[in-house]
């Protein structure tokens, strides 16, 4: 057992968490000795100033980068010594994610690209989770079509699919509405937070947009690689005086 | 501190280079290699030339004349074979008085006679199994022989002056049992002074001991030959020239005009006698094997063009590929204010630079393959003169001039459109996929231009169109020709056609990485079809070669059935090596009762209106063995004696008929008239082209040896099989077949042929899988955000290096299959077009097909090897960050 279960519905946690770039006087310490749990079924959002490391935290608690210390559970197992093709595969069967942009493969239509991890995975996808899914992204009528057929909204909106189509254990998403208008911000980030409220899915996303953040349960400021605040359901307001207060210092 | 310099771009084109010599590498990897075969091949040439003068100039050294006799008019024509092979041609000699008598002269310090004939070493293998209880079993007789060169038996030589053989070990033969062997065929088949050997010379083998091994003008032995050097008179004995010679070597005292005695012995004889100057000799000798040479050469030199022109196909696709990674850069320099027609002048300057370094290296690859080429036939006991390999400034000058001028026209049009790039792009964040002009245009040019050549291939099939400067052949060849281009023209417009029949298929095996690897094939069908196109032509070639081989070897299957009526030939093993067959075989052969009927032919060389032509002649039951056609007269007419037969193309071309007279000119008897009784066609290779009775021809001497057998028998049984083997074994250098064995020769022979063909082609094939490379690298470099996105969502690594592997297969596939195609097509319009001259059979082999099929799937997924490591090792993080 690792020593900071403090809820029995922690599903992913990280432990004394350091991530150091580069060697020796040229090092920079994206990350300094992070210990943090993120709960089920709940919609996280980690935010910071450039260069804070949030997006570090985000890469190495997905498996997409490794830590320089400490470690990193899924449940109970340490992933961050897996091998690349151990952690492949977790990425595959228990992670989905949404990044900021190039979330589709041009040449795959819509649903193939939501189904791309199970076919990947040489799985039939759940149908009846993918139709659901489908529904609540509100893209049923767009499955045909290629990702440049579709505005920027409904390609992340089909990301957002991809991503819960494998009923994964934790949902990543990377500034997932960075690169979108204000209309289509929106809908994405009420589609997600109604994802986790109604598909019991859990979510950590990274954003610089306290408007973003504000749909979270739970909101992480990060640092210069620290962890600077833990807000549970701020509204807007205080996450934007949190931001402030950070920036100021 | 700040430099400035007047030629900013070529400075960057420079720095570019040396940034990047891998690219060098890459992009004139097929230049590399199409020049390196240039040289090779001329290295290869020019030094064996060189090495012959020497070796013939070293023949005569201390000689200053040769006289040979004067030969026949008609027989001049075939003095360059060396008198071999299955036609017992006479060659004048010049008989011993006349060596005595030019000896006699005051001015000439001294003459000698040469004698040189066909000698055949026998070595005895294993006793072959039998079942014999009565009689000793037969041993293996093999043949001893160097490579394919020739077997040699000559008159070892004593005289001081000029000693062109020279003892390694041993004495020289004193008597009729001794026989000097050459050190090559001592090497390579494990002789020793003292052993003994058997030596066939003449009509009958006999035992020798060795009594020493000698080297010839410091090479094993000339050409590779085989040489048995016997004292003199048993040499002439065993060589057919008692009492003769075949020339006569002469050195002349020092106080004498060399060109004054000349003259004094022409005089002696001049009606038989030719006295010529020893460079003279040298020259003429060198210059006959050098033209063999040459033929060579131009046959590596075809190959190295085929290379080159796949090669073109790659600089060009590779070009566009860098050009395209660096769009960056060069709209940044748009972007600084460079015009157009600088972007421009820079491409083409850096493959100005690229061509030179690619050519240097093409010729020093160039120089290491001659010299692997000239070691491997020294391993191969070719025995090529020994002698330095030369590069003659003249080739290194093409090879530079061939590898430069490809570069830089394979570079213009990708150098155009690089200079068109946006200033803009440089500010954009994504690395684009170029989006290309319509193919619309492009299926319709390319239609047009292979309607024009499938009109004057199908012109000469269907005999609608006949063009009046060119041969059908010809019309055919550029009509086929014409098609490629077309075809290439319109390949890209057809790959998403071609892509979309294997889709499903893909689909189906590899799942959602197939349908990503074909997608992928038909994003840039340009770039895929470009790529597909240099295999193309390795394969086009390739399944023409097999088509065309595969439909000569049926062919021969059908004619040997239709036209050998025999249960067995009997014939010389070795045409090149052996003159043909002692004339006890047939003897002992009608000696078994079970032998029914057995035809001799015989040959020999005749004049006929001053030209050389083959005289044969024959047994009356050759009609029953061999099937032969009646065009004009009768076989009845032609048992007749002082009558004559004449092939139907003879007649033809001679104009002859039935009833006219014919003066022949023949050897040692002199002019006779013949009565024409009968033209036929004789369905096979004919051995002559007129024929008499063999029982009217007093002038066939008994001692003459015969060139074909062929007989019936009551039944084949394996006992009367064995039988005859075992009389046949008894006649060293004969060889029978019967039909089996027929058709398995004449296929070995174009199999032979064949898989040299494969090799050289073989190099098109490689310079292809540059190609490959080079797009998939390409392709994996614009696609780093897609494949980081696939490996970020959980795809192995093992799995994008499949998705590699598959779209090269698919690449590998469209072009074997439009090669495959084009050249099955192309060999069949090929063989319609020669069916006036008796080519019938059409066939393909399916084995092979697939075989050349499965090879370049193969190719392709080694070319692939690089790239999808490439792609499977990529960086995650940078893959899909955004600064």
């Amino acid at each position: 057992m690792h020593p900071n279960i403090e809820f029995m519905n922690v599903i992913i946690s990280a432990n004394n968490l350091t991530k150091i770039y580069g060697e020796k006087e040229t090092s920079v310490t994206a990350l300094d000795n992070i210990n943090i749990n993120f709960n089920e079924m709940q919609f996280t959002a980690i935010m910071g100033p450039s260069g804070s490391g949030k997006s570090t935290l985000l890469h190495c608690l997905a498996g997409l980068d490794r830590p320089s210390s400490g470690q990193i559970y899924l449940k109970d197992s340490d992933i961050s010594t897996l091998n690349d093709k151990q952690l492949t595969k977790i990425r595959r069967d228990s992670f989905g994610f949404v990044f900021q942009a190039f979330n589709l493969i041009p040449t795959l239509t819509a649903e193939e690209n939501i189904t791309l991890p199970a076919s990947i995975a040489g799985k039939k996808p759940d149908m009846d989770w993918v139709k659901k899914v489908v529904e609540t992204v509100d893209i049923s009528d767009r499955l045909t079509h290629r990702p440049n057929e579709l505005s920027g909204g409904q390609q992340q909106r089909v990301a957002a699919a991809r991503a819960m189509a494998t009923k994964p254990e934790v949902i990543f998403a990377d500034e997932p509405s960075g690169n979108l208008d204000s209309k289509s911000s929106k809908e994405l980030l009420v589609f997600m937070k109604s994802v986790v409220e109604e598909l019991n899915q859990t979510i950590i996303m990274v954003t610089h947009d306290p408007y973003a953040a504000s749909f979270a349960n739970r909101v992480v400021m990060l640092k210069d690689g620290k962890i600077a605040s833990d807000l549970e359901e701020p509204t807007q307001e205080e996450i934007i005086s949190e931001v402030t207060a950070l920036s100021d210092i | 501190m700040f430099g400035f310099t007047k030629r900013p771009l070529f400075l960057i084109a420079w720095k570019n280079l040396k940034t990047y010599p891998v690219r060098i590498f890459l992009t004139t990897s097929s230049i590399i290699l199409g020049v390196a075969v240039i040289i090779a091949s001329n290295i290869f040439s020019e030094s064996n030339k060189s090495a012959f003068d020497n070796l013939f100039i070293g023949i005569y050294e201390g000689v200053d004349l040769v006289v040979q006799p004067i030969q026949e008019d008609f027989a001049q024509g075939f003095s360059g074979d060396g008198g071999q092979g299955p036609v017992s041609f006479e060659v004048k000699k010049i008989p011993d008085e006349k060596i005595q008598e030019i000896q006699n002269l005051p001015s000439v310090k001294a003459a000698w006679g040469d004698v040189l004939g066909y000698a055949q070493y026998i070595k005895f293998g294993d006793r072959k199994d039998c079942h014999s209880l009565s009689e000793e079993c037969p041993r293996e007789t093999i043949l001893v022989q160097n490579g394919f060169a020739p077997t040699f038996g000559a008159a070892w030589d004593n005289n001081p002056y000029a000693a062109q053989w020279s003892l390694v070990e041993g004495k020289p033969p004193t008597n009729i049992r001794e026989v000097v062997m050459d050190v090559l065929t001592a090497e390579n088949h494990d002789f020793a002074v003292g052993d003994k050997v058997t030596v066939l010379a003449g009509a009958t083998p006999a035992t020798f001991t060795i009594s020493g091994i000698a080297e010839f003008a410091n090479v094993g032995s000339p050409g590779g030959a085989t040489f048995a050097l016997f004292d003199f008179t048993t040499a002439q004995k065993l060589l057919d020239s008692t009492g003769k010679v075949d020339l006569i070597n002469v050195v002349v005292e020092n106080n004498y005009d060399v060109n004054e005695v000349k003259e004094q012995i022409a005089s002696l004889d001049s009606e038989n006698l030719n006295v010529i100057n020893a460079q003279e000799a040298a020259a003429e000798q060198a210059d006959s094997i050098k033209q063999g040479l040459d033929f060579f050469n131009t046959i590596l030199n075809v190959f190295a063009g085929i290379a080159i022109f796949v090669g073109a196909f790659i600089i060009q696709n590779t070009f566009r590929i860098l050009l395209l990674q660096r769009t960056k850069e060069l709209s940044l320099l748009r972007a600084l204010g460079t015009s157009k027609r600088q972007i421009y002048r820079l491409v083409i300057s850096e493959s100005l630079f690229m061509s030179i370094v690619g050519s240097g290296l093409g010729i020093g690859l160039g120089i290491g393959l001659a010299v692997a080429v000239k070691e491997g036939l020294q391993y191969f006991e070719f025995g090529l003169p020994e002698g330095p390999l030369v590069l003659t400034t003249e080739a290194a000058l093409v090879g530079l001039a061939i590898g430069v001028t490809v570069t830089i026209l394979s570079s213009l049009l990708p150098a155009r459109k690089a200079s068109q790039v946006s200033p803009m792009e440089a500010i954009r964040d994504s690395i684009s996929t170029p989006k290309g002009k319509s193919l619309f245009i492009r299926l319709i040019f390319g239609t047009l231009i292979s309607t024009i050549g499938f009109g004057m291939l199908f012109g000469v099939l269907f005999e609608f169109l006949d063009l009046p400067t060119l041969s059908s052949l010809q019309q055919v060849g550029f009509g086929a020709g014409i098609i490629f281009i077309g075809i290439s023209v319109i390949t890209p417009s057809i790959t998403k056609p071609f892509v979309f029949i294997f889709e499903k298929f893909y689909n189906l095996i590899f799942g959602i990485l197939g349908k990503l690897a074909t997608e992928n094939s038909k994003r840039t069908p340009r770039r895929t079809a470009s790529t597909a196109s240099a295999l193309m032509i390795g394969l086009t070639l390739i399944s023409l070669a097999n088509v065309i081989t595969t439909s000569f070897k049926a062919q021969a299957e059908t004619l040997i059935s239709e036209v050998i009526l025999a249960d067995y030939q009997v014939s010389a093993a070795n045409v090149f090596a052996s003159p043909g067959i002692p004339t006890g075989l047939s003897e002992e052969l009608l000696e078994l009762d079970e032998v029914t009927k057995l035809s001799r032919t015989r040959a020999t060389v005749v004049g006929y209106n001053q030209r050389p032509l083959i005289l044969g002649a024959v047994d009356e039951t050759v009609f029953d063995l061999v099937k032969t056609d009646d065009i004009e007269g009768s076989r009845e007419g032609f048992l007749k004696k002082d009558t004559i037969g004449i092939l139907k193309q003879t007649a033809e071309r001679e104009g002859l008929s039935v009833g006219d007279e014919v003066l022949l000119t023949i050897p040692e008897e002199g002019e006779k008239g013949f009565t024409v009784s009968y033209i036929f066609d004789w369905t096979t290779q004919p051995p002559a082209e007129f024929f008499v009775l063999l029982e009217n021809s007093s002038f066939f001497s008994d001692e003459s040896l015969d060139t074909e057998l062929y007989f019936n028998v009551y039944e084949k049984t394996p006992e009367l099989e064995e039988k005859i083997n075992s009389i046949v074994d008894g006649y060293p250098g004969v060889a029978i077949r019967d039909e089996d064995g027929l058709v398995e020769e004449a296929n070995n022979q174009i199999q032979l042929l064949l898989n040299v063909i494969y090799g050289f082609l073989s190099i098109s094939i490689f310079v292809a899988l540059f190609g490959i490379t080079n797009t998939l690298s390409l392709s994996v470099y614009e696609r780093t955000r897609e494949i980081g996105l696939m490996r970020a969502i959980g795809t192995y690594r093992k799995q994008i290096r499949r998705m590699i592997f598959i779209e090269s297969s698919i690449i590998a596939i469209f072009g074997a299959a439009l090669g495959t195609g084009l050249g099955i097509f192309f060999a069949w319009s090929l063989i319609q077009t020669l069916a006036d001259d008796g080519f019938t059979v059409f066939s393909v082999s399916i084995s092979q097909t697939f075989l050349w099929i499965g090879i370049s799937i193969i190719a392709g997924v080694v070319a692939a090897i690089l790239p999808a490591i490439r792609a499977s090792r990529q960086n995650i993080l940078e893959a899909i960050s955004y600064e």
